[in-house]
């Protein structure tokens, strides 16, 4: 009963971050208008002509909601794929070396893990300025040492089996052993990893730019939107509501899903926690 | 015991090193004369360089990072570029108020995560389980601003029982105070609880199936004493655990939270500081931040330590 119920659930979540994704997709084809165009007085409600209404300087809320889903995913994809670079590779190296190589590694994460995720995330962004390619680098390095204490755990128990050293013993180089050979082997937990990072890189995006330090405008995001509605919330609640209800959709969806996700390839662990 | 505090302090000073390292040469890579920058627009090459001579930047980087740490270590954290006042001075007047919410909003997600969690692990699967793992996703989920911004709009806007941000000190009034803690302790809080109840559910269920719990329940002890006297024992280390850990989130939440809440704390100094490139500010914040979350880590250690004997923490 209860694995139909999860696996419901998971289904539910896949099909609205399908819908969330399609949307961010296909912006340009969906939404009726552009989104820094002027369409219309200043915080008008919600009426057929425009979905959410629009925005403080008369904007339609819908089309920016719509577009900022398209920031969230691209900073989200693309900072997670930094984080999952740059961790999966300290913690192969960290892992496969040990010793004085993985001393100095392992507190270097340390280092980096003592910092609250998001003030470490600002002072990139104040060092080098608030724009959408800096967020991304931010926040996918706020993210290594996860990344890379997952792989070095995993290559720590996998080093000493029998496939490693038989590949050490077919003349393998350290780099093939660890990346062809090792590596494919630590997949899953990565894959884990990876949709839990993504929610919270969007989770982080949205607060960067909730306080004026991710994307820019005219460029819409979840965050710059929430906080611009901040300023309205007794005429238009719904432009502050939307704009959050979205970033909680979509990390929502993105939690279920690696929830199922690690039920599904580490069974064993499932077990325990159901 | 020595010998672990010991071990944990060596460690400790090792994290600290790479702390200040990240520290120091994240905010080296600031563009431009950090020298020209305090003298403003067009300043005489003259007065430049010889500012630059004073704050030793026409020195090797390794002498530089020295005398950083030995200006840190000895309590001088550099100048607020607006007024001059020492940055410490400045920390000194914000850290308490972060620290009041900080502490609040622990206690409060400790208050909603320990029984939620020692029921969810008693009656597994029921739907007081299901509801509190619901609750657990929501709050992993859920935004700060967001959820701030929900308060906000129902306890402010809707009903007018709670002022929607701003500060006003203890002494001023008690009442006013108390009224403007309790939205941004709210949020706090139950965000925090989320993780604390995951971590403690799972916790607990691995104890719970472990051999001398069902000696305990063989014995023909009440479940109330098997869970309150055996489980809770064998919980506790990993509860302390968690909540140190999770001070780390909750620094990160309290950034978002003070600044919807006008909180003059550190995360809304540190804000401040970015928005008006006041540098020596921000990296004092920052390196203040990070050197407090690993001491609660080690304390934490510590305590684990003294609780359970068998914690060798090798």
């Amino acid at each position: 009963m209860s694995k139909i119920w999860k696996d419901t659930t998971a289904l539910i979540s896949l099909i609205i971050f399908g819908i969330i994704a399609a949307l961010a997709l296909l912006a340009p084809f969906i939404t009726p208008y552009k989104f820094d165009e002027i369409v219309d007085a200043p915080l008008i409600g919600s009426s057929g002509s425009y979905l959410l209404g629009t925005d403080e300087i008369g904007r339609d809320i819908f089309t920016r909601i719509v577009y900022a889903g398209r920031i969230s995913l691209i900073v989200g994809i693309c900072s997670t794929i930094i984080a999952m670079v740059g961790g999966v590779v300290l913690g192969l190296i960290s892992g496969y070396y040990g010793g004085k190589i993985d001393t100095l590694i392992s507190r270097f994460l340390d280092g980096l893990l003592a910092f609250p995720s998001i003030i470490l995330a600002l002072a990139v962004m104040a060092v080098l300025g608030p724009d959408i390619y800096n967020a991304m680098l931010a926040i996918g390095l706020v993210s290594i040492p996860i990344f890379a204490r997952i792989t070095r755990s995993s290559v720590l128990t996998l080093k000493g089996r029998e496939f490693v050293e038989a590949s050490h013993s077919m003349g393998a180089g350290d780099a093939r052993i660890m990346f062809r050979v090792i590596l494919p082997n630590c997949l899953s937990p990565l894959l884990v990893q990876i949709s839990l990072t993504f929610a919270s890189a969007i989770l982080t995006e949205a607060a960067l730019s909730f306080l004026g330090l991710g994307v820019q405008p005219p460029t819409p995001s979840w965050g710059s939107m929430l906080n611009a509605g901040r300023s309205f919330l007794s005429q238009a609640p719904l432009y502050s509501i939307i704009s959050g209800g979205a970033v909680f959709l979509t990390v929502l969806c993105l939690n279920v899903l690696g929830d199922s996700l690690r039920d599904l390839l580490d069974p064993r662990e499932a077990k325990k926690r159901a | 015991m020595l010998k672990l505090l010991l071990k944990k302090l060596t460690e400790l000073i090792l994290v600290l090193f790479f702390v200040t390292l990240i520290v120091f040469f994240t905010f080296r890579l600031l563009p431009g004369d950090p020298a020209q920058m305090r003298l403003g627009m067009d300043p005489a090459p003259e007065a430049v360089a010889a500012l630059t001579a004073e704050m030793g930047l026409d020195k090797p980087l390794v002498v530089q990072y020295g005398n950083w740490i030995a200006d840190v270590v000895r309590g001088d954290l550099g100048k607020s570029m607006f007024d001059g006042k020492p940055v410490t001075e400045l920390l000194a007047d914000k850290i308490p108020k972060t620290f009041e919410l900080a502490v609040l909003g622990a206690l409060l997600s400790i208050i909603i995560a320990v029984p939620l969690g020692v029921m969810a692990t008693l009656k597994k699967n029921s739907w007081i389980d299901k509801l509190a793992r619901v609750f657990s996703l929501f709050g992993f989920s859920v935004p700060a601003y967001w959820l701030a911004v929900l308060l906000m709009l129902l306890f402010a806007y809707k009903l007018h029982w709670l002022p929607a941000g701003g500060y006003v000190s203890f002494a001023e009034s008690p009442s006013a105070h108390i009224k403007a803690l309790i939205l941004p302790v709210i949020t706090v809080g139950i965000i925090n609880s989320a993780q604390i109840f995951r971590f403690l559910r799972s916790g607990m269920l691995e104890v719970i199936s472990q051999d001398f719990i069902r000696t305990a329940r063989a014995k023909g002890l009440s479940e109330w004493i098997v869970i309150g006297k055996h489980v809770a024992r064998n919980a506790l280390p990993s509860l302390i655990t968690i909540v140190a850990l999770n001070f780390s989130l909750l620094l990160s939440g309290m950034v978002i939270t003070e600044q919807i809440f006008a909180w003059p704390g550190l995360g809304w100094l540190m804000i401040q500081s970015i928005l008006s490139r006041d540098y020596d500010v921000v990296q004092a914040a920052v390196l203040i931040s990070a050197v407090f979350i690993v001491v609660i880590n080690l304390i934490a250690d510590l305590i684990n330590a003294m609780l359970d004997p068998r914690i060798k923490y090798n």
